[in-house]
């Protein structure tokens, strides 16, 4: 119950300190993020993002998820002999491992290459690094988004964001347990008659935090460190049952 | 209840993990196996991808063999000098196979390598389980033959002869490097223990005395697995231990209960039922190999897969 309140006083909070932050101008879209921090613990699988926000604009709210852009490498089962076999097809450069769109209402994404909001993954700047196919770079990069939209990587949600009243919204963002480390840039605007109209951002970072952390950072970092103390734990535990079983 | 996997970078069920772990662990303590061969494959249709579960799944083995060397070894049932013989090809073997791992990897082969492997090795395992059952009933049935120890073979007659007391054997240093390689190589490319063929090729092709076969394989096991993890976490950066420490609590508590289970079940239903078990996963594999995949594409961020 005092949780349930404090929660109710802090959005509550949260909204009126950015409705009146803004008030005074126009064309304003802006966000709050509850926890810029989303740690990776042992117990994470995946996370949701609650996000409150206001703005003066009519219009239809879009929210722009993205986190890092790195190399992606794309695979195709191919039948050799009978049998379906991975092969490496093509590499492409300069595209985000997330990639979400939120917004209050359906949004024509093939009408949007405008490149300031690189809105819709089929819009980036994407770069091909090799193609083995004798398919066009357009066919690559299209299964590829295909492929991240079904592993949930890419995603696309219209009706997301909810208008409470005519300045408030909220919007959550359920996050996947496959996500990446990093930096995730959350970026909103407003689609009006106009074109695309405000525009606000908040970086969150999501990143594995506690024993996850000392685990993958022993790993790369120090990776004959790490092999040489998960061989002696081993050695133990078997040594231990040994001796257990032996006292039995 | 789930744990994240901080190398596979991706969240599992404890539940079904430690559940996995126990019902290996059961048919280990009921029969005395490391069935390393049973659950990298069961981990791989389970989503974990190939290069992890093969790599920690050698981890595991380290404990799983360390226990059973300690046992034989009390027991005086190890020859040591076989031990270095095997080894030295076992350590050549599995760091070959670390190297032919990685270069798989890189290729974006690894995957179906690994699963065809899978299921030429569990077919050819689960057919010779069955054909041994079938052998052993019959020789039940008909009156026991007196038979030689060993046969002599093209083995025993290589150069760089010298003898083996505790095997009682006077035969080449060639054969036990050979095995040794071949298991090692094995080892680092399928993350299993190798026992289930060391043993049989000790038996067979050496000719060794069956009193020290376990113990000498187990230490073979040991330094090969010590070998193949050292490298597959040092190089490939693919050992995620909080999934062999989950899968080794499951099944060293499996173990517990498979040694007291085995009191009340006959061997030969206990070696029916992972005969079953083994060719189930082989079958399993083949038709996921032979099928139209779900997913002819797949994306993976970075330069190589997992």
């Amino acid at each position: 119950m005092k949780n349930w309140f404090l929660k109710l006083f802090l959005t509550s909070a949260v909204s009126i300190f950015i409705f009146m932050s803004f008030s005074a101008r126009a064309d304003i879209i802006e966000f709050k993020i509850k926890k810029l921090f989303i740690p990776i613990t042992t117990s994470f699988n995946g996370n949701s993002v609650n996000i409150n926000g206001a703005t003066d604009i009519e219009g239809n709210i879009v929210f722009i998820v993205s986190s890092k852009k790195e190399v992606h490498t794309l695979t195709q089962k191919v039948k050799t002999d009978g049998i379906w076999v991975t092969k490496k097809i093509a590499k492409v450069d300069n595209i985000p491992d997330f990639y979400a769109i939120l917004t209050t209402a359906p949004i024509n994404i093939d009408a949007y290459k405008d490149f300031r909001y690189t809105v819709g993954a089929f819009n980036a700047k994407y770069n091909i690094v090799y193609n083995k196919t004798s398919n066009s770079d357009e066919y690559v990069w299209r299964k590829l988004v295909k492929a991240k939209i079904d592993n949930g990587k890419y995603i696309y949600n219209p009706n997301a964001v909810k208008r409470r009243g005519r300045y408030l919204f909220d919007v959550s963002l359920d996050l996947p347990s496959n996500i990446e480390n990093g930096y995730y840039d959350f970026r909103a605007f407003v689609e009006t008659e106009n074109g695309l109209v405000g525009f606000y951002n908040e970086l969150v970072l999501i990143e594995r935090d506690g024993f996850t952390k000392f685990v993958y950072a022993s790993a790369i970092n120090y990776s004959v460190l790490y092999a040489i103390i998960v061989i002696f734990i081993s050695l133990l535990i078997g040594y231990g049952v040994s001796f257990v079983g032996k006292r039995r | 209840m789930y744990v994240y996997l901080p190398i596979a970078e991706m969240a599992v069920s404890v539940l079904s993990l430690i559940a996995l772990g126990c019902g290996v662990g059961i048919l280990s303590g009921m029969l005395g196996i490391s069935g390393g061969f049973l659950l990298t494959p069961i981990l791989i249709l389970m989503g974990i991808p190939s290069s992890i579960a093969v790599a920690s799944q050698s981890a595991g083995v380290i404990a799983t063999s360390t226990t059973g060397v300690m046992g034989h070894w009390r027991g005086g049932f190890v020859d040591f000098k076989m031990v270095v013989y095997i080894v030295i090809g076992g350590v050549m073997g599995s760091s070959f196979g670390v190297w032919l791992f990685s270069y798989l990897d890189k290729a974006g082969n690894l995957e179906s390598t690994i699963k065809i492997s899978y299921v030429v090795l569990l077919g050819i395992i689960g057919t010779f389980m069955f054909l041994e059952l079938g052998r052993t009933k019959f020789k039940r049935r008909n009156a026991t033959k007196i038979q030689k120890f060993h046969h002599h073979n093209i083995f025993h007659h290589l150069p760089f002869r010298t003898k083996f007391k505790k095997s009682r054997l006077y035969i080449s240093v060639i054969p036990p490097i050979f095995i040794g390689f071949f298991i090692g190589v094995l080892s680092a490319v399928m993350g299993i223990g190798g026992g289930f063929m060391m043993v049989p090729a000790m038996i067979y092709l050496l000719g060794m005395h069956t009193s020290v076969v376990i113990g000498t394989s187990l230490f073979q096991t040991l330094f090969v697995s010590i070998n193949t993890t050292f490298w597959q976490a040092s190089v490939n950066n693919t050992v995620d231990f909080l999934l062999s420490l989950v899968l080794l609590t499951g099944g060293v508590v499996g173990a517990l209960i498979g040694v007291r289970l085995s009191k009340y079940l006959k061997v030969e239903q206990l070696r029916f039922i992972l005969a079953l078990i083994v060719m189930a996963v082989a079958i399993k594999l083949f038709v996921d190999l032979l099928s139209i995949p779900l997913d002819i594409f797949s994306v993976v961020s970075g330069e190589a897969s997992k």
